[in-house]
C-alpha cells in the first residue's frame, strides 16, 4: 500500500491531533486543585466503602434527608452492621474536617467544595446546615454590621 | 450458534451491570437493616403529641424571663431581625385578647385579655396549612406534630396565608447575620423558605422534652401524649377547664391553654 502525498498528509494529521487533544494537555499543564479526597485526619473508616461513597455520597444524603426529616427514622444501619446518626454535620463532619487551620480552607465545607468546584457542581447543603469552624467568625463580624445597619436606618 | 450483535451487546450490557452492582450503593442500601430510631427505645414517641399551657402558673410568674421562647429560639437558631415586618418566630408572647377572640368576656376576661401567654404552632389535627401546601414540604406526622421539611420549601407563602394562628414565619433575609450565637447541631434556615415550631421533633428522637417546656421553671408548660390515658396532659385537662385558640375553625389544635 502506498500513501500518496505523505508528507503533507502525515505533518496535517499530526498537528491535528495535537490541536485536537490540546484542552486535555493544557488541562494536564495547568496546576488546579485537581481531584482531592475528602479530609480525613483521623483516618477513620468512611460508613460505607470508597467506592460506594466516592459515587453516591448524594444519593445516601439525600436518603438520610427524606427519612430523618419526613419519617423520623434517624439511625443508619451500614452494610458493615455499624449504626450511624443520619446526620450531615454530626456524622460526616466528625470525621471529615481538615487538621489544623493551615490556609484558607478550615471548614469541612470548603474543604468539600474544593473537590465539588473541580466537578463543578454547586450544592447548597451549607446554606443551611452549619458548619462552625470558621463561619462563626463570620456570623458573629455579620451579626455586629448587621446591627449597626439595623440601628443606623432607625429614626 | 450465532451470536448476532444485538445479542452479544445485551449479554455485555448485563454482564457490566452484574459487576457493578456488588459494589454500587445500590447494594449496599439494599443490604441495610431498616432502621428506626437513634437509640432504640430511646426516642419519645406518641400517638398524639399535645402541649397544655397552664396561664394560671404563666401569669402568677412575675418576675419571667421568657426562658422558653429564648431556650426555643438558642436551640433552632431563629433570628433576631430587629423588627416586625420580618420577624421569625417559633413561640412568642402574644396577649390573651388576641389568642382568644370572643372567648373572653369583659369581666373577668378583659383583665386576661391584656395579659401575654406563650403561643406557638397549634400542631392541629385538621391542619390548614399542610392541605395548601404545593410541594408537601409542611405535613402531618403521625404522631400529630405538623413538621416542616425546608429542603422541599419553595418559599410561596401559602401556609402563612392558610395558618389562622400566624404561626409561621417567612425568611424575607439570609438569617445567619442574624444570629448572636449558632447551634451547629441544628440547621439554620436560608432565605425564601418557612419555618415554625417543630414541637421539637428532633429532641423528641433523641428521647428529650421541648427545649420550651424544659426551660420553663414555672411548670407552666406541659408536654405530653392525648392517647395515653395515664400521660400528665390528659390528667391536667381532666381536672381543668381548658381554651384552644379560635376552635370554631374547626383545626383542632393540640396546644390548650388552662384557664
Amino acid at each position: 500500500m502506498k500513501l500518496y502525498h505523505s508528507r503533507y498528509i502525515l505533518p496535517a494529521l499530526a498537528s491535528f491531533l495535537v490541536m485536537a487533544t490540546l484542552p486535555v494537555w493544557r488541562g494536564a499543564a495547568a496546576r488546579g486543585p485537581g481531584f482531592q479526597s475528602p479530609p480525613n485526619p483521623q483516618g477513620q473508616r468512611c460508613i460505607e466503602p470508597k467506592g460506594v461513597m466516592r459515587a453516591g455520597h448524594m444519593r445516601l444524603l439525600m436518603r438520610w434527608r427524606d427519612e430523618a426529616v419526613r419519617e423520623d427514622r434517624r439511625l443508619y444501619i451500614a452494610s458493615d452492621g455499624r449504626a450511624w446518626e443520619k446526620s450531615l454535620v454530626k456524622t460526616c463532619l466528625a470525621c471529615h474536617r481538615p487538621a489544623g487551620a493551615q490556609g484558607k480552607s478550615t471548614t469541612a465545607a470548603t474543604a468539600c467544595n474544593e473537590c465539588h468546584e473541580y466537578v463543578n457542581v454547586r450544592p447548597d447543603c451549607w446554606n443551611c446546615h452549619y458548619d462552625s469552624a470558621t463561619a462563626s467568625v463570620k456570623t458573629m463580624a455579620g451579626n455586629a454590621m448587621a446591627h449597626a445597619a439595623a440601628s443606623r436606618e432607625e429614626p | 450458534m450465532e451470536i448476532h450483535r444485538r445479542t452479544m451487546l445485551k449479554i455485555s450490557v448485563l454482564a457490566a451491570l452484574g459487576l457493578t452492582r456488588k459494589h454500587s450503593l445500590f447494594a449496599a442500601l439494599a443490604s441495610a437493616r431498616p432502621s428506626d430510631v437513634l437509640a432504640p427505645g430511646a426516642a419519645l414517641k406518641a400517638g398524639r403529641w399535645a402541649m397544655v399551657i397552664d396561664m394560671k402558673k404563666c401569669l402568677a410568674a412575675k418576675d419571667c424571663p421568657d426562658a422558653c421562647i429564648r431556650a426555643c429560639h438558642e436551640t433552632h437558631n431563629v433570628p433576631d431581625l430587629g423588627n416586625k415586618k420580618d420577624e421569625v418566630k417559633w413561640i412568642w408572647r402574644e396577649s390573651a385578647g388576641h389568642l382568644f377572640p370572643g372567648q373572653l368576656d369583659e369581666y373577668r376576661g378583659a383583665e386576661l385579655a391584656r395579659q401575654s401567654v406563650p403561643a406557638l404552632c397549634n400542631h392541629c389535627a385538621n391542619p390548614p396549612c399542610t392541605r395548601v401546601c404545593p410541594t408537601e414540604a409542611t405535613f402531618k406526622r403521625a404522631d400529630g406534630i405538623v413538621v416542616m421539611d425546608p429542603h422541599r420549601c419553595i418559599g410561596c407563602r401559602f401556609c402563612m396565608a392558610a395558618c389562622p394562628y400566624g404561626s409561621r414565619s417567612f425568611n424575607w433575609k439570609d438569617p445567619r447575620p442574624y444570629l448572636r450565637k449558632i447551634n451547629p447541631e441544628y440547621p439554620t434556615r436560608t432565605k425564601g423558605v418557612v419555618e415554625k415550631c417543630t414541637f421539637c421533633s428532633e429532641r423528641l428522637a433523641q428521647g428529650r422534652p421541648p427545649a420550651c417546656v424544659a426551660a420553663c421553671s414555672y411548670g407552666a408548660l406541659v408536654f405530653g401524649d392525648l392517647k395515653d390515658e395515664k400521660s400528665v396532659v390528659v390528667k391536667l385537662l381532666h381536672e381543668n377547664y381548658s381554651i384552644r385558640r379560635k376552635p370554631e375553625l374547626g383545626t383542632e389544635p393540640a396546644v390548650y391553654y388552662l384557664v
